[in-house]
């Protein structure tokens, strides 16, 4: 790998409800970042997005010495369309995959859009096409103060309370917690439909150079996939 | 000409390396068995997880058993359908991937070409050739003309073979996978005249024109039995009974309208075969006794009956690099931003069979 502060960075979004790809270099900054949004077609779209991004960085794969990903939480889908992408980068091009939640990168976003508040502590909540959110609280120096959970309006609001009073709420599902919530606490609310390339490279690097952060590229589910046991009672063989 | 293929439609995990020698140079196969087993079937979302789990392992496992790196790759394919979507979108993102990154030409599989040309790589045959693909997925027979060319004669109507023999393993009390476990237990069952005396089962459209399968009212014929059995647990031999008597009359099925095909087959083309073949394919072609079956009605036919190799008949890479191969020798391969389809008929223009979903 290249001195850390070259390092060269492909970071992959598709967690969310859109698709995106960018080049970031360690002292240099984004060197093409492309984000479409949509709902589905994710699939389709990443890898047209890489080699565009590539193009107008004028790189080549083989200029690249890291593969940054979400890894989640998010749609199931979306999560495995970036991570195998990534992880197989990673395999055909020999370099390391560094995964940032989901949650990281949100909160990353949302500090790089320059509205965060000195000692603000920061809600991350995540849409689930469900009753619940995916959320995560952070503290202002940026590390979680909370897991990472899969809960109702609630818990989270109870969570929150518990923390601090200072909390700002951020991430994709705002206007939906805020209605099931009641409009009852008076949030500050900063809407992020889905994070910025620039974020995810910018998580993944601290990872990389710090040496003993654990790189991970497990997907971030939260929660187990949903089955149930057969319903219907079978016969069973006797010995 | 060196390609890697990748398969992840189902509950396999799988990458392998084939040559233009017809060379494979590498298979590997991680089976999730296990992790469905307690669920009675494969349950989509476990299956997603556990191919992004391995894939990049799975992969790794094929370069090093063939002995091979990047350099050496030609090409790579991957299963794009049909078959679970979760598992599709992780060896297509996969491939695209790693063709991106080594600028090699990508070439999405159907799963089912990959079954219907194994008998091209293992036996060299030339087209065209019938061939019954029979799986927990598929029934239908079809004559491959070309490479990417098919024309089907018949499908199943309902159920599939194999979905037949899980659904009559599962009413029978057997684990999951229930078709190789209800061909083991047939082995036990020692008086055959008597099994077929006692549990009479229907041949739905034995005797009928045509190639067309249909499995289900002999399904329903099985829970029949099933529940006529004593209360209680089974008895062990019962099982071993049944479990014959419904195994014949799945390969009696099989055969009958194989038969036909045939006929079809030889009229159409067989002026311009030396030396007409029927292929069997898919999961089911494992069965022992569909095999033999086969195998007497070919011999009576003066056709020749080719069944792959056991590991090559339920889902593996090999196959899916295979086909991918032939495709790519023809110059045909995949853009990247190519849409996995959950549902790809083999004869797209075939009408459809409303009580068959993607089966047909």
């Amino acid at each position: 790998m290249r001195k850390d502060k070259e390092l060269t960075i492909l970071a992959l979004d598709t967690a969310m409800n859109a698709c995106s790809a960018g080049i970031w270099r360690n002292g240099a900054g984004m060197l093409a970042s492309q984000s479409e949004p949509m709902l589905r077609g994710h699939a389709e779209a990443l890898l047209p997005i890489t080699e565009l991004v590539l193009n107008e960085a004028s790189l080549q794969y083989s200029d690249l010495d890291a593969i940054a990903v979400t890894r989640g939480p998010g749609a199931f889908t979306g999560l495995r369309i970036g991570l195998s992408t990534a992880k197989a980068f990673g395999l055909a091009l020999d370099i390391p995959v560094c995964g940032v939640t989901t949650f990281e990168a949100l909160m990353e976003t949302d500090k790089q859009n320059g509205l965060c508040h000195d000692h603000e502590y920061i809600a991350v909540l995540i849409e689930t096409k469900r009753d619940d959110f995916y959320a995560q609280i952070f503290s202002p120096d940026g590390k979680p103060c909370s897991e990472a959970m899969a809960a109702p309006a609630e818990e989270i609001m109870s969570q929150i309370e518990k923390i601090s009073n200072n909390v700002t709420i951020i991430g994709d599902a705002n206007n939906r917690f805020a209605e099931v919530s009641g409009h009852k606490k008076n949030y500050e609310f900063r809407n992020i439909s889905y994070a910025s390339p620039l974020a995810i490279a910018t998580a993944a690097c601290k990872k990389i150079i710090s040496k003993n952060t654990p790189i991970s590229v497990e997907p971030l589910y939260i929660r187990p996939p949903d089955v149930s046991l057969p319903k219907t009672e079978r016969r069973m063989i006797g010995s | 000409m060196n390609i890697l293929g990748l398969e992840t439609s189902c509950d396999e995990t799988a990458a392998a390396i084939v040559t233009d020698k017809r060379e494979i140079r590498s298979n590997v196969v991680l089976s999730q068995l296990q992790e469905h087993e307690i669920y009675g079937g494969v349950v989509p979302e476990i299956a997603a997880r556990a191919h992004l789990d391995h894939l990049d392992s799975i992969i790794r496992a094929a370069l090093h058993d063939a002995n091979m790196d990047w350099d050496e790759i030609d090409g790579i394919a991957a299963t794009c359908g049909p078959g679970l979507i979760g598992g599709l979108m992780i060896g297509m993102m996969s491939a695209k991937a790693i063709a991106a990154a080594r600028k090699l030409p990508f070439i999405a599989v159907n799963h089912l070409e990959g079954h219907a040309l194994t008998a091209r790589l293992t036996d060299n045959i030339e087209f065209p050739y019938l061939l019954l693909l029979v799986s927990g997925g598929h029934t239908q027979i079809l004559v491959a003309e070309d490479v990417g060319i098919y024309k089907r004669l018949g499908t199943t109507l309902d159920d599939a073979a194999g979905e037949c023999f899980d659904k009559s393993a599962k009413l029978m009390g057997l684990p999951h996978p229930g078709g190789p476990n209800l061909e083991k237990i047939a082995r036990e069952c020692t008086d055959h005249e008597a099994a077929l005396n006692r549990f009479p089962l229907p041949r739905p459209m034995k005797g009928r024109k045509g190639c067309d399968f249909s499995f289900s009212g002999l399904k329903t014929a099985v829970r029949t039995h099933v529940q006529s059995l004593p209360e209680g647990p089974l008895n062990r031999q019962d099982i071993a009974a049944l479990a014959y008597a419904c195994e014949t009359a799945i390969a009696d099925i099989l055969a009958n309208r194989s038969q036909n095909a045939i006929r079809e087959f030889k009229q159409s083309y067989h002026a311009g075969t030396t030396s007409p073949a029927l292929v069997v394919c898919g999961g089911v072609s494992a069965n022992k006794a569909i095999r033999n079956r086969l195998e007497e009605l070919t011999t009576k036919e003066n056709m020749h009956l080719i069944a792959p190799p056991l590991n090559l008949c339920g889902d593996n890479a090999a196959m899916i690099a295979w086909a991918g191969l032939e495709h790519l020798r023809l110059g045909h391969t995949s853009p990247l931003d190519f849409k996995a389809r959950p549902r790809w008929p083999l004869a797209p223009t075939a009408e459809t069979r409303p009580g068959a979903g993607v089966k047909a």
